[in-house]
């Protein structure tokens, strides 16, 4: 246990020193978010001189606004996880990780402490973006703290996994940063998340992770229970898990540091 | 004591190692010695644990790796032909952390870091980070970052590559401090100079077998027949070297450089015979060398002259 927190502490040092971390995974979201807040308060002030704005389109104006902070959250899941699990990509280029494979240490004690340590950085990163957005923009995450917490470790965990698989899977720092951002965008495509909700094909959604993300943090938001999100819940487990088991099975091949 | 026993490593249908039965004995450096590709860093790769071998076993302390790798890695390190170091950290954050990994911890993780750093000659600069160090200086941290557990064996694989002569004075002369504190090394390298400054075994290994192994004086003794007479002069004619090539006892002659380089069986009179002919073509001698053969000749009098990949 203490090899693994060693790692997890190492990684969340450097990442948390990194500019990019800072520029990229906060300051970027929140630029977002205030870019969104701002058009839709102009749009607001426009309705209610012009058009005379009803109560009900007032409330769906704000439920909008929460529906860009969510699919903004959703991205920066996956953002958050290419910018940390590059992180491992890196950390095999250097030769560090065939290093660590040398000491007195289990395969997965390795993987452990990696992979929560990317876990831990995406807690960390939605949780100031969550903040952010509700003391900044008043975004309504959730009217349950618990079922919040629920959500967001397991979109975390499904990140992470997915961050880790891809990582495993590329030697090249350059490759998997290309790779990743291209599936990142697409998945925002096939999500409607670029298109204004509008599909590419029809239930092209089902096949991106942003999909399951802010279906989810909609149903939150919309003060649903945890039962009546299942399905959303169920398949981030299981996707994660699947990325998880995949990630293990590309981990334990013996020329992983190669 | 490490033990190779018929190992074989296998990728796809290639054979790295082939066979490998070698035994290297507690408290040497040994060397390791072979062309590119030969399966050298193949074995040390197996010996740590990175690898696994396709059949055969591999013992330390009469420990299988295999099933007793946690525990024999306590007592191995590896010295990576290529930099295993994080840019972005300090010397010491580096030299901590796999401290900290190999289960140091307290007032002896402190001590230990204080005397790696010290023994590579870093502990000026053990709060700079290593992006601003020179290659010399990142390949001693290499080291530091290895020794810092003080492990029984260490593995050094190309330690001195691409470096100034002074970190390669340094870093060899660290090696056989480390020895005499008991450490067994194996040490990989193709400067044989180097091999024969500090080890006392040498195993030669091609295309994954091992073709030779010995002290350096009975791997030379494979060669003892032969001879190398040196003469520069400033010119030759092609008639004088081939008469000289025709020579009973000459196996090769060559001219390179104002330097005729004639290998010999060490036959009697193969010096006058040679020296007769350059007389009788009129070549003006600067200077002759009689020279016996080095480690390098052995090498590559086993492995072949053809370039490797």
């Amino acid at each position: 246990m203490k090899a693994i927190w060693i790692i997890i502490s190492k990684n969340l040092k450097h990442q948390l020193k990194s500019p990019i971390f800072w520029l990229i995974l906060i300051a970027f979201p929140i630029a977002q978010l205030t870019i969104f807040s701002s058009l839709f308060s102009t749009a607001q002030v426009v309705e209610q001189t012009v058009v005379k704005l009803t109560q009900l389109y007032a409330t769906d104006t704000v439920f909008t606004f929460d529906r860009f902070a969510i699919i903004v959250l959703g991205q920066f899941f996956l953002i958050g996880s290419i910018i940390a699990s590059s992180y491992l990509v890196s950390e095999r280029e250097d030769r560090t990780l065939m290093r660590t494979f040398t000491l007195p240490l289990t395969k997965a004690q390795i993987f452990s402490g990696h992979m929560l340590s990317l876990i831990m950085l995406l807690l960390l990163v939605i949780t100031i973006i969550m903040i952010m957005g509700s003391l900044l923009f008043n975004v309504q995450w959730s009217a349950n703290y618990l079922n919040l917490f629920i959500v967001t470790v397991l979109c975390a965990f499904l990140s992470s996994s997915f961050g880790f698989f891809i990582s495993s899977v590329f030697k090249n720092g350059n490759m998997f940063g290309g790779i990743m951002s291209c599936t990142v965008i697409l998945m925002s495509f096939l999500n409607g998340d670029m298109t204004s909700g509008k599909l590419l094909f029809r239930n092209s959604d089902f096949l991106t992770l942003n999909k399951w993300i802010t279906s989810s943090y909609t149903g939150l938001n919309q003060g649903l229970g945890l039962r009546e999100l299942a399905l959303d819940i169920t398949v981030i487990g299981a996707l994660g898990l699947i990325f998880a088991g995949a990630a293990i099975a590309l981990f334990r091949k013996e020329n992983l540091h190669e | 004591m490490i033990e190779f026993n018929n190992v074989i490593k296998r990728f796809g249908s290639t054979i790295a190692v082939d066979n490998l039965c070698l035994r290297i004995n507690t408290g040497e450096i040994f060397g390791l010695l072979g062309p590119n590709g030969a399966g050298k860093s193949t074995a040390n790769k197996m010996l740590i644990g990175l690898l696994k071998p396709t059949s055969g076993s591999i013992t330390v302390n009469s420990l299988d790796i295999a099933q007793h790798g946690l525990k024999t890695r306590k007592h191995l390190a590896l010295v990576p032909q290529e930099l295993a170091v994080y840019e972005s950290m300090s010397a010491q954050e580096n030299i901590v952390f796999f401290a900290k990994l190999a289960g140091l911890k307290g007032k002896e993780l402190q001590n230990k870091t204080d005397n790696a750093l010290d023994f590579c000659g870093l502990l000026d600069y053990r709060y700079k980070k290593v992006k601003t160090f020179s290659w010399g200086m990142k390949r001693r941290l290499n080291i530091a970052c290895a020794i810092v557990n003080e492990p029984q064996i260490i593995i050094m694989d190309e330690p001195t590559v691409g470096i100034d002569p002074q970190s390669r004075s340094h870093i060899l002369d660290s090696i056989q401090t480390l020895n005499e504190r008991g450490m067994t090394v194996i040490y990989t390298s193709h400067y044989m100079s180097e091999v024969e400054r500090i080890c006392d075994r040498v195993g030669i290994i091609d295309q994954g077998k091992l073709i030779a192994v010995g002290t350096t004086a009975e791997i030379k003794s494979r060669l003892n027949n032969q001879e190398k007479i040196i003469v520069q002069t400033l010119d030759i004619n092609y008639a004088a070297l081939d008469e000289i090539k025709k020579l009973y006892g000459v196996e090769n002659a060559v001219y390179n450089g104002y330097q005729l380089e004639i290998q010999t069986a060490a036959v009697k009179n193969n010096v006058l015979d040679a020296l007769t002919v350059l007389a009788k073509h009129n070549v003006q001698l600067l200077k002759i060398e009689l020279e016996k053969p080095t480690l390098e000749d052995v090498y590559l009098s086993l492995t072949g002259r053809s370039l490797r990949d």
